[in-house]
């Protein structure tokens, strides 16, 4: 028995990187609320996956493994995570705010009597209780929240959290949960590929990002050729997404993906709130905006009140010889 | 095909962050001076897509459903200006104070009440708090199935074909009727509603439904109800200090930044 | 402020228009020196005559043609005029003394033709030789009813003369149309056979005159009076080279072609009711009947909430005026070169609307004018032609339209592009709710926000910031209110021009407060982007504030640096119901200036600046020179004009809510607007408008790209650069 169930998701290489983060968070949790760290795992091809949950904080394992959870689909997932909840009897489940998070957590919370508070910040106990930060209001504020049912579910914006230091000498307890086959009434019948080539926004250490201010999709291309130099991916705003200027896999933003890179170049981006909430948890932003008023600029760590047309050739060049 | 849509009415989430104030005694946001209170925008965004599916069926209805204090009237007003038949505005005052869980209750108790037609849609979360749940908890309510994060809704016969947004693409999702569906911002923009159409929508009776006439008693809906509770609502402050790289020309401007970030050692 | 306005109108009558129409004088001159010579020559010469009607017998069949000929003419008038009468009755008459000068200035004057060179003086000549020709002919009728013989003697002669010469002009003129046509660089307009049936029947007539003449001189006068025939010297020239020929065939050939002449010239004449040539009669008419409201006022649609249809989208929904003036348009094309759209080759020439509009109205609206003789639905039949608006003229060029009133001001014949325009504009938004996203989130912003400035990150009290105790509230016990309005307020850039605003009226100590906070857009952009309902929501609410606060009233004044706002509030707020003055901020200064309260003494650096118009303020209300006598009296400023100033000045191609549309086409109106300030070698370019200051700003990062930041033309308000000059340093620091 478990106070904190985690629903993880795993790729090709693992347990993905938001798991990792709500392990580690799951653990500190677990320490003031008593108890331990269980992990649940819905997929195809678990037992690596599994594996690599003990040194990463898990006591036990609960494993789906079944052809048909090959993609996320919430008819199939739903009972699933229902039969492991009620299993491990958790007092807190922890989700990632991913497009499975997003869709299941508020399902389950109400399959299971409860609620779901969404996309949480910052997690800390409070007696029982788990107090939830979130940004609300399209960024512009926070509240604190607690579910007051159980089990308190909770989702967890990525690389809001810290994963622990791997430990090898941890092993879990691997339980397989019996699958019955599902009644779908929504099925998957095809997937596209996002457009966007190289590194994954989510996945970068350095984002360079464009808005409204570029004035048009060509300057996009200067981005990329920028981004080129860096390693970085390319980002956009949702103003210049909705204007076709880019495509809307690469927004940053409250409705698009949220990035916290090392580096977040922000590039004729005003800083509306909305935007701030994509990227707001990147450790440095510099911001280039010939607005010396713009909001960027109250967020970031380096400005260059500048024309972007001019600096960025300059700029390319500058970091071209910075980096040889 | 029958359409009910549920809007929530909301500050305008493009009020700019200078006027955006909070009362953190009351939590509670500040109306901002001279700035009306809107439809959600992902609200008006699934209206746009029930108008879509009526019109691709050839009949059928879109009617919605708003919970809320008398200023909800607006987003159904609007609603029904950019072409929807019907509004049902759930008024009570035990409404007030509630969560996602309680609007969601009263919500599907309320699609039960007009009965259940073959779509329901949301958006994808009401711009305010930013949940995103209560489409979600009345699919389970309803026992339906569910959509999330949709950028795309088609009819096909009598079926509908919808593609989600997810992170690294889309899917193309086949759902059976009848069914729950959220709509995201890349569904496009909502339709400007013609003035006739506003005209009409004025002088069109709305119906107002109680937590009596749902069947639910106050202990079950507004703040007796809810399972979520708030402890705190505040502004968030940046600490960073901006350092403004100064320079005669471009160049020397770049060079500058490269400089700082070296020093700072985050290059 | 409407009398100071049109004093201003008065003092700023543009130039070139004079020095054109100076050329009407020495095409007159001739008359004068021929008379005078025939009086010396009456000795010689006396007796001199010709017969009427020489050589032709039935004449009197001309007589019985005529009527049918003016029964032709008027059939096709009121023909057309049923087509006309499907629109909506809305005739004016106000103000007559100004219509009635326009119909003899611009009318019959052709004051506005001459302002183009050529075609000045190739309209002056085929004006004149008709004129003339037909007056000749008129005499020699009349002269031949009277008793009395006038036409005898030196004064047969002398009037022998000007038939002539007033040929060889109309021929001149005939040529100079024809070589245009084959000429004209741009092939926009190609003629039609319109065009080639006047001219070349005009052509015709004249030469078959010259024959006819040469054939009777020829034939009656050269051997027996070779002196009178001198005094027809292109009928001389052509009786020499008929000289060989035997006087019995001459006078066949002569009874021939007086016969093809006669004939001729009463079927030219018939195409005065149905082809452009109508321009005769209905230009003059359009002058009288165009508004003589200010030009940037679009009118009101009454009892908004009652109407069947909101702008236009059938023919019947113009106006009886807006349909009669397609038919006035010659397809000159003026309004097409002047439209800033069609300079930077965008989608739209206001030449091309009104000509589609007359062939639709050709089309379909004698369609619908015999579904109403028989009894039918207007619309019956006609359910397959392309839509009026969307179809006949295309959205992206309703669109396009900066309302910037340069087509109607160059317009010879007085048509009204602008409010044709809006009234479909008005449809697309308020009937179909068709229209560019930018425009549709600037409409939303209007409504939810009061403002059109979609994601502004400032409040209305931002650009006081840190200053809040210099700027007056408004208690209603101040002279003047300053209106901030929305760009003045919103936008980073206009804030410092309200600040300078302020800071000069703090100088001059000027009574004024602000309303701080409350105020709300006028409505102006709604209405030039064609949401008039939401205008009159807006309007609403802002003359309830000024109201409740005292700004309403008689004695008040409100100030505004904006023209948009100016206008609106001058021109259309009278018909909402304000009573307020208005002042633009520019006027006020020069006042301040003149009255010694504001003295630009600083030493500011030596620079060359040009003035750029705002159609909003110049050429809609006829303020050019305020602005122009403040930056003449800053030390150290040398004025420069570009080509098109004043009245000509082009669009920086944010007018008509173009401010808040994505530009389509070739090139950006505001680049070629910057490219002829830069050309001017100005190291400054003032304006006294907060839109043509942002386009200015933004054409520049384009144009200017590659030129070092100090090198760049610098855009600031009339106001800015007054502050830098009379703003003591105290204030300044403060």
């Amino acid at each position: 028995m478990a106070s904190i169930l985690v629903f993880g998701e795993s790729d090709d290489a693992g347990l993905t990187a938001p798991t990792l983060e709500m392990l580690g968070a799951a653990s500190r949790l677990s320490g003031d609320l008593g108890g331990g760290v269980a992990l649940a795992l819905i997929g195809t091809a678990l037992a690596d996956a599994a594996s690599a949950a003990g040194p990463a904080g898990a006591d036990t394992v609960y494993t789906a493994d079944s052809e048909s959870f090959a993609s996320y689909q919430t008819d199939s997932y739903l009972p699933v995570a229902q039969g492991i909840v009620e299993q491990d009897s958790p007092s807190v489940v922890l989700m990632s705010q991913s497009s499975m998070g997003r869709d299941l957590a508020p399902r389950l919370a109400t399959r299971l009597g409860t609620a779901a508070i969404m996309d949480s910040l910052g997690l800390e106990v409070d007696g029982d209780r788990v107090k939830a930060t979130r940004s609300c209001y399209g960024g512009n504020a926070r509240q604190v929240v607690t579910v007051q049912t159980d089990p308190q579910v909770i989702t967890v914006r990525p690389k809001s959290q810290d994963p622990l230091e791997a430990d090898d000498a941890r092993s879990p307890d691997v339980i397989a949960v019996d699958v019955a086959e599902p009644t779908l009434r929504a099925r998957t019948t095809g997937k596209e590929q996002a457009e966007s080539e190289g590194i994954r926004l989510e996945d970068a250490e350095i984002v360079v990002s464009g808005g409204r201010g570029l004035g048009g999709p060509e300057a996009f291309a200067d981005l990329e050729s920028l981004a080129g130099v860096l390693t970085a991916a390319v980002g956009s705003s949702r103003a210049a997404c909705d204007l076709g200027w880019y495509p809307p896999s690469q927004q940053v933003g409250l409705t698009g993906t949220v990035v916290s890179p090392t580096l977040y170049v922000a590039i004729a981006i005003s800083g509306a709130s909305q935007h701030m909430a994509g990227c707001g948890g990147s450790k440095n932003i510099v911001a280039i905006n010939k607005d010396p008023d713009a909001p960027i600029f109250s967020f970031s760590r380096f400005g260059i009140v500048d024309d972007y047309k001019k600096v960025l050739p300059a700029l390319e060049a500058a970091f071209a010889e910075a980096l040889d | 095909m029958d359409v009910i849509v549920c809007v929530k009415q909301i500050p305008d989430p493009e009020t700019p962050a200078a006027a955006f104030k909070v009362d953190e005694a009351a939590m509670q946001v500040l109306p901002a001076q001279g700035i009306s209170p809107v439809i959600s925008p992902f609200d008006a965004q699934a209206v746009e897509a029930a108008l879509r599916i009526k019109d691709a069926s050839g009949d059928g209805t879109v009617n919605i459903i708003s919970l809320g204090p008398d200023s909800a009237r607006d987003a159904i007003k609007h609603s029904l200006a950019m072409g929807a038949d019907e509004g049902y505005h759930l008024k009570d005052d035990a409404f007030e104070g509630g969560d996602a869980w309680t609007i969601a209750l009263a919500l599907s108790k309320a699609i039960q009440h007009l009965g259940v037609p073959d779509v329901l849609i949301f958006g994808r979360q009401a711009a305010d708090w930013d949940q995103g749940t209560v489409g979600s908890i009345v699919a389970e309510l309803l026992d339906l199935p569910s959509a999330t994060v949709l950028r795309a809704v088609e009819l096909s016969g009598d079926s509908i074909t919808v593609s989600r947004v997810v992170a690294d693409g889309f899917e193309n999702i086949e759902l059976s009727t009848p069914c729950v569906l959220t709509i995201s911002n890349e569904f496009g923009d909502p339709r400007y509603p013609q003035l006739r159409q506003i005209m009409q929508a004025a002088r069109k009776q709305v119906t107002e439904l109680t937590a009596a006439d749902l069947g639910l008693d106050a202990s079950e809906v507004g703040s007796a109800g809810s399972r979520i509770q708030m402890h705190a609502l505040f502004q968030p402050t940046s600490d960073v200090e901006v350092e403004i790289i100064e320079g005669d020309s471009p160049e020397e401007k770049a060079a500058g930044l490269v400089n700082a970030l070296r020093e700072a050692k985050i290059l | 402020m409407t009398e100071s306005a049109e004093s201003k109108r008065k003092t700023s009558a543009t130039s070139t228009g004079k020095r054109v129409s100076a050329l009407a004088i020495p095409a007159w001159l001739p008359l004068g020196g021929i008379l005078l010579v025939s009086g010396a020559e009456t000795v010689r010469v006396t007796g001199a005559h010709r017969e009427l009607f020489f050589n032709i017998d039935h004449f009197w069949v001309l007589y019985m043609l005529l009527p049918f000929v003016i029964g032709i003419i008027v059939y096709g008038l009121v023909r057309r005029s049923r087509v006309w009468r499907l629109g909506k009755p809305s005739f004016n008459f106000d103000n007559m003394p100004q219509r009635l000068a326009r119909v003899l200035k611009g009318g019959a004057g052709t004051e506005r033709v001459l302002s183009d060179p050529y075609s000045g003086v190739m309209h002056l000549c085929i004006m004149t030789s008709m004129i003339v020709l037909f007056l000749v002919t008129a005499l020699l009728a009349i002269d031949d009813y009277i008793p009395v013989d006038i036409l005898v003697g030196p004064r047969y002669l002398g009037y022998s003369l000007v038939a002539d010469i007033f040929g060889l002009v109309g021929i001149v003129g005939v040529a100079m149309a024809i070589a245009h046509r084959w000429v004209r660089p741009r092939t926009a307009w190609l003629p039609t056979w319109e065009d080639w049936l006047i001219l070349g029947g005009l052509g015709m007539l004249l030469v078959t005159g010259f024959i006819v003449e040469g054939l009777r001189i020829h034939t009656s006068e050269i051997d027996v009076h070779p002196e009178w025939s001198y005094w027809s010297p292109v009928g001389y020239v052509v009786a020499l080279m008929f000289s060989g020929v035997r006087i019995s065939a001459a006078l066949d050939i002569h009874t021939t072609f007086w016969w093809i002449h006669m004939v001729g010239a009463l079927s030219w004449i018939t195409l005065l009711g149905y082809s452009k040539l109508n321009h005769l009669v209905l230009a003059p008419a359009n002058a009288f009947l165009k508004r003589t409201s200010a030009p940037g006022k679009l009118d009101m649609i009454e009892n908004i909430e009652e109407q069947e249809h909101f702008g236009v989208s059938q023919l019947e929904h113009f106006t009886m005026k807006q349909i009669f003036e397609l038919d006035v348009c010659v397809r000159c094309g003026r309004c097409t070169d002047n439209c800033p759209a069609d300079i930077a080759g965008q989608p739209l020439s206001p030449m091309h609307i009104i000509q589609d509009l007359k062939s639709y109205a050709t089309s379909v609206g004698e369609q619908k004018v015999a579904n109403l003789v028989q009894g039918n639905d207007l619309n019956f039949g006609l359910d397959d032609e392309a839509p009026m608006v969307g179809g006949v003229v295309r959205d992206e060029s309703l669109w396009a339209c900066r309302t910037c009133g340069a087509c109607v001001e160059a317009c010879p014949v007085f048509i009204e592009h602008v409010p044709t325009i809006v009234d479909m504009r008005r449809s697309l938004v308020m009937e179909e709710a068709r229209m560019p996203d930018t425009v549709q989130g600037t409409l939303e912003t209007l409504e939810r926000q009061g403002h059109p400035w979609r994601g502004t990150p400032y409040t209305r009290e931002s650009w006081m910031e840190g200053f809040e105790d210099q700027v007056p509230e408004w208690t209603g016990e101040q002279d003047y209110l300053y209106f901030v309005g929305c760009t003045g307020a919103f936008v980073d850039r206009a804030q410092e021009i309200t600040r300078s605003v302020v800071s000069l009226l703090r100088e001059a100590d000027v009574s004024f407060g602000v309303i701080k906070g409350m105020e709300s857009c006028n409505g102006d952009p709604a209405r030039r982007l064609g949401h008039e309902y939401l205008y009159q929501i807006l309007a609403e609410g802002l003359i309830e504030l000024f109201n409740e606060t005292g700004v309403n009233d008689e004695q008040k004044t409100v100030i505004t640096h904006c023209p948009h706002c100016f206008n609106t509030f001058l021109n259309e707020y009278p018909d909402m119901g304000a009573k307020f003055q208005v002042i633009h901020h520019t006027q006020l200064l020069e006042q301040l200036v003149d009255e010694g309260r504001l003295v630009p003494s600083a030493d500011v650096p030596e620079q060359t600046i040009t003035y750029h118009d705002s159609c909003y303020l110049g050429r809609h209300n006829d303020i050019f020179e305020a602005p122009r006598r403040i930056l003449e009296q800053v030390p150290n400023v040398t004025l420069i004009e570009m080509p098109r100033n004043r009245e000509q000045g082009l669009c920086c191609g944010a007018g008509g809510g173009n401010m808040w549309m994505e530009e389509q086409g070739k090139s950006r109106v505001n680049e070629v607007r910057v490219e002829e300030a830069v050309a001017t070698g100005a190291e400054a370019a003032c304006t006294a408008c907060p839109f043509c200051i942002q386009m200015f700003d933004s054409g520049i990062g384009t144009v200017q790209l590659d030129v070092e930041d100090e090198d760049k033309l610098k855009v600031l308000d009339v106001a800015e650069l007054l502050q830098a000059a009379a703003v003591s340093e105290r204030q300044a620091d403060a």
